[in-house]
């Protein structure tokens, strides 16, 4: 086995049940999955796919592992970026264990080819979906995926033009 | 946060983390290489980037790699920059509402 590409980890403080349930469960996910709903049934085998708020597949994939709650893992194609939806699958590993403070996530993304568009777009995304379920767990704030209202003074400057 | 922010104000944890930017899951012999540091003071530093939460490590074989974790410096930015927008939902009770709504399918 070659040495895993991208391997993130964080420590919530949540149970590890309960961190299953925000990486399993649409209610969770679009609250931090940069606004996608996640399908599946999370048995091996089954299709898991990401929806976007159009209900468009950004991600799909095929579960691999569903050892609830201390492993899931699943094949991974972006389909919303033409250019990586044409890389071959990759694969994500969750890994939760229980911890004094909480759980301990690990996020293990492997299988990639180097500098593909799917391995940019992973060491992008990651960290901030990560830190977004910390986020929501231990704070119940969800992420704004709303674009932010124009600010106030550059604004008044070109009315005033 | 603390511990982030103290992990980051040192030039050669910097440089660290710039290295594994570049590559990903080296061991310390490949990090020690080319940096003109002794071994020990080089584990030290990464020994506080660990504490710190911006280095994961995972286990390969006989080998411990190490891979940046940038997932502390994402919170920083999630407070100071994302909720720029004041925009706060109340995603618990949404929540909650709607696990319950399942369960009662």
């Amino acid at each position: 086995m070659s040495r895993p590409e991208f391997v993130y980890m964080s420590v919530i403080a949540a149970t590890p049940e309960r961190v299953w349930q925000g990486l399993t469960t649409a209610e969770f996910t679009q609250q931090y999955w940069h606004g996608t709903r996640v399908r599946s049934d999370f048995t091996p085998g089954a299709t898991i796919e990401f929806l976007n708020a159009d209900d468009s597949v950004g991600v799909a994939g095929e579960i691999l592992t569903a050892d609830r709650p201390g492993e899931l893992s699943y094949s991974w194609k972006f389909l919303r970026n033409p250019d990586a939806a044409e890389d071959p699958a990759s694969r994500v590993t969750f890994r939760l264990e229980p911890v004094r403070a909480g759980t301990r996530l690990t996020v293990i993304h492997d299988r990639l080819e180097a500098d593909s568009t799917t391995a940019t777009m992973v060491a992008f995304g990651w960290p901030h979906v990560v830190s977004g379920l910390k986020t929501l767990l231990e704070t119940g704030e969800a992420v704004d995926f709303t674009a932010p209202e124009e600010p106030d003074c550059p604004g008044q400057q070109a009315a005033s033009a | 946060m603390d511990a982030t922010f103290k992990a980051l104000a040192d030039p050669t944890r910097r440089a660290l983390l710039d290295r594994l930017l570049e590559k990903q899951g080296q061991t310390l012999t490949e990090l020690v290489d080319g940096l003109g540091m002794r071994r020990q003071s080089v584990a030290k530093h990464l020994a506080v980037l660990e504490t710190a939460g911006l280095i994961s490590c995972q286990r390969h074989g006989r080998e411990k790699l190490h891979y940046l974790n940038p997932v502390p410096i994402a919170e920083i930015s999630r407070r100071w920059l994302d909720r720029f927008s004041g925009h706060r939902a109340t995603a618990i009770l949404n929540l909650r509402d709607a696990l319950q709504e399942n369960e009662n399918e």
